[in-house]
């Protein structure tokens, strides 16, 4: 979540070139945890919607950034997958 | 009541030029025109604004939550310092401004300059903003509609003790939407903080000289007028004629001879022995200048023409000059004597140069036909000023600036610094008229530009004769106020002593308080205590009046502190040194200060009767 907050802080801020500097850890940690949610759930019997979401999320943001939309790629980053890890979070508890 | 009459009587109650120029008949934006705004309901259900620019769509805002991403944006600055300006460009919807203003303290300034009046309209209709619109920290200057408030602001509120530390912000998006007045926003803070260094080095430069000149100048006070004697003789509707130093002089003599005794005809320090030579016998002489090498002045062995200056002139000047003296600004410390004796202090500002200042002059005694000559704030070749002279100023560069036929002409940062003080001026006194009698130089925005031959034909049709009335004029003081001058600097005289004791009372103080915070931390009572006494001190001090008199020399000797002293670090320990450090070594300068002064002060005591 930290990680999430560092890098759209700086996209909010207008610091593009930063922000851009640190995306490719982010999306790296990102797509890390979007994995280990997939591992985790294997076997799992239990089908979760916001696993199925997390694409479609990701998707939307690389669309925002591929449209120079830093703003909104963030908003998604924000109140879509930090609220979708969440989710997740409870749901496997 | 709607969004939009609601922030119009905000506004009306709060900001009477911004309510005037909204309001005034074909008030609107010219420039960067919008095809298309709206605002937008948010995923999170607050609202964003969306523009059509240049066939291109914008949204200004999160198309979530505006307010978060303010939040977040506006993280990246710091707002610790005291007293802090912060510029922002772009107001948008208010959710940015409206975030610096959660985080501004009691007498932080926030100045914001929005370039698209088509969405400031907007935004009045849409959005409530009463809480910003009705905070007088914040000013708002529009492009078109007030967009010269954001400049005068600028200049007034940035001083040595915040040239350094003030901060700029920029609405997100803005600078890349409306290139062109991000430019000019910058280019207004890059032309403020030379306004102020230059301030602060004329200060710095001129500091013991301008004491000097005032001590030495005293001695004319008994046998002095001020202006405001002055102004009750002015012929009613008659018209000033500034003559200044331009090039352009020399085409205009016999014009001028022709405006002898229907105009009143001031002319500003090196173009006197021109004007007299060429057989131009101005009804005033003004001069201003603290240094002005008395050659600049006149090469005459002495002036009686009527002169108009400040009690701080060059003392040289004064003494060369025998005729009637006409005190146009007698300083704040010498205010408090002729408040003494029942007089209005003369109190015109000077200003960048002395023709400007003649300019104030003469809007003080109440002129509204001012005809300009000899403005031309340009090279005419390689000539800077009349009869044929090339200046050299090491002090000042070459800039291009529009002349009077809409082409580019080579000027000096100076004379470009005064078109923008006349411009500013003029725009700020509507009721006067303003006339640029030359057919080459800069322009003047605002100014009607004619020969000087029409403007003597249209403006100057009476005639006067200033000879019979400065016979009648006044001399300001008689010999029961000059005894009470005499006692006022007495008392000045006395004041120093106590005022350099109290400075080593402060000194004492402060370092007490190094001491004991550089071993722990001030306890809250401690340090309030401390405070409360260090305020007591600095407050007997300023409220001496000859403490104006010092203030200058302080200012300019401890000009590299000040710099320093409202910048926090946010340690509160660190930071606490620091300021007491630096209220020391001000201390100090008030010491070197009154030990300058009072040697000159009580020799012009002894002089003055």
């Amino acid at each position: 979540m930290k990680i999430i907050d560092d890098t759209t802080d700086l996209f909010y801020q207008q610091k593009i070139k930063e922000g851009y500097g640190q995306l490719g850890h982010t999306l790296e940690k990102l797509a890390e945890a979007a994995d280990r949610i997939s591992i985790n759930n294997k076997g799992n019997y239990r089908h979760d919607i916001r696993e199925d979401s997390l694409p479609e999320i990701l998707g939307s943001a690389m669309e925002a950034m591929e449209a120079g939309d830093m703003v909104l790629f963030s908003d998604i980053l924000q109140y879509e997958l930090k609220e979708a890890f969440r989710e997740i979070a409870v749901l496997n508890k | 009541m709607d969004y939009y009459e609601q922030n119009l009587e905000t506004i009306k109650n709060n900001r009477p030029f911004l309510y005037q120029s909204l309001t005034e008949e074909n008030s609107g934006a010219a420039t960067n025109r919008l095809e298309e705004i709206r605002s937008v309901i948010t995923k999170k259900s607050e609202k964003a604004v969306v523009i059509k620019y240049r066939n291109k769509e914008f949204r200004l805002n999160s198309s979530y939550s505006p307010a978060y991403e303010a939040e977040r944006w506006a993280n990246q600055y710091e707002f610790q310092n005291i007293n802090s300006i912060m510029l922002l460009f772009g107001f948008g919807n208010g959710v940015f401004a409206g975030e610096i203003m959660n985080r501004m303290k009691a007498n932080d300034k926030l100045l914001i300059y929005e370039p698209c009046g088509d969405i400031f309209y907007h935004v009045l209709h849409n959005y409530d903003l009463a809480d910003i619109l009705g905070d007088k920290r914040i000013s708002i200057a529009v492009e078109n509609i007030n967009e010269f408030e954001f400049h005068n602001l600028l200049f007034y509120y940035m001083d040595v003790t915040n040239i350094n530390s003030f901060i700029t912000c920029m609405h997100p998006h803005f600078d890349k939407i409306f290139e062109s007045s991000c430019i000019l926003f910058w280019k207004e803070i890059k032309a403020a903080v030379v306004h102020t260094r230059t301030n602060i080095n004329t200060i710095i430069r001129f500091g013991r000289r301008e004491i000097d000149n005032l001590l030495f100048n005293l001695k004319y006070l008994k046998d002095s007028s001020t202006i405001w004697e002055l102004k009750e003789l002015i012929p009613d509707k008659a018209a000033a004629v500034i003559v200044a130093a331009g090039p352009s002089v020399a085409s205009q003599i016999e014009e001028l001879k022709r405006a002898k005794g229907r105009a009143v005809i001031f002319a500003v320090d090196r173009i006197l022995d021109y004007l007299l030579d060429a057989g131009v016998v101005p009804d005033f002489a003004v001069t201003v200048d603290p240094m002005k090498p008395i050659e600049y002045f006149s090469k005459r062995k002495e002036v009686t023409i009527p002169l108009i200056c400040l009690m701080y002139a060059n003392h040289e000047i004064l003494r060369l000059h025998t005729g009637k003296k006409i005190i146009c600004n007698a300083t704040e410390f010498l205010a408090g004597a002729y408040k003494k004796i029942n007089k209005k202090p003369p109190l015109i500002p000077s200003s960048p140069s002395v023709a400007t200042t003649a300019f104030s002059i003469c809007a003080g005694l109440g002129f509204q036909k001012i005809i300009l000559v000899g403005q031309d704030l340009a090279y005419d070749g390689k000539y800077s000023h009349a009869g044929g002279t090339e200046e050299v100023n090491g002090y000042q560069q070459d800039v291009f600036v529009e002349d009077i036929h809409g082409e580019s002409v080579r000027s000096r940062t100076d004379w470009k610094a005064f078109i923008t003080w006349y411009q500013d001026r003029i725009t700020l006194s509507p009721e006067i008229q303003v006339i640029d009698a030359k057919d080459k130089g800069a322009k003047i925005k605002g100014t009607l530009i004619m020969p000087l031959k029409d403007a003597i034909d249209t403006y100057c049709d009476r005639e006067y004769s200033l000879d019979g009335i400065m016979k009648q004029i006044e001399r300001t003081n008689r010999t029961e106020d000059i005894l009470r001058l005499k006692e006022y600097l007495e008392k000045s005289l006395a004041s120093l002593e106590r005022i350099k004791k109290r400075a080593r009372e402060g000194i004492k103080e402060c370092n007490q308080l190094i001491d004991r915070t550089a071993v722990c931390p001030l306890t809250g009572e401690s340090e309030k205590s401390s405070q409360l006494k260090l305020g007591k001190i600095n407050k007997y001090i300023t409220k001496q009046p000859v403490y104006f008199l010092m203030d200058f020399l302080v200012e300019g000797q401890s000009a590299e502190q000040l710099v320093k002293i409202k910048q926090l670090t946010g340690d509160d320990r660190r930071d606490n040194l620091d300021t007491y450090e630096k209220s020391k070594f001000v201390y100090e300068a008030i010491i070197e200060a009154s030990d300058y002064i009072k040697p000159g002060l009580k020799e012009a005591i002894q002089e003055f009767l």
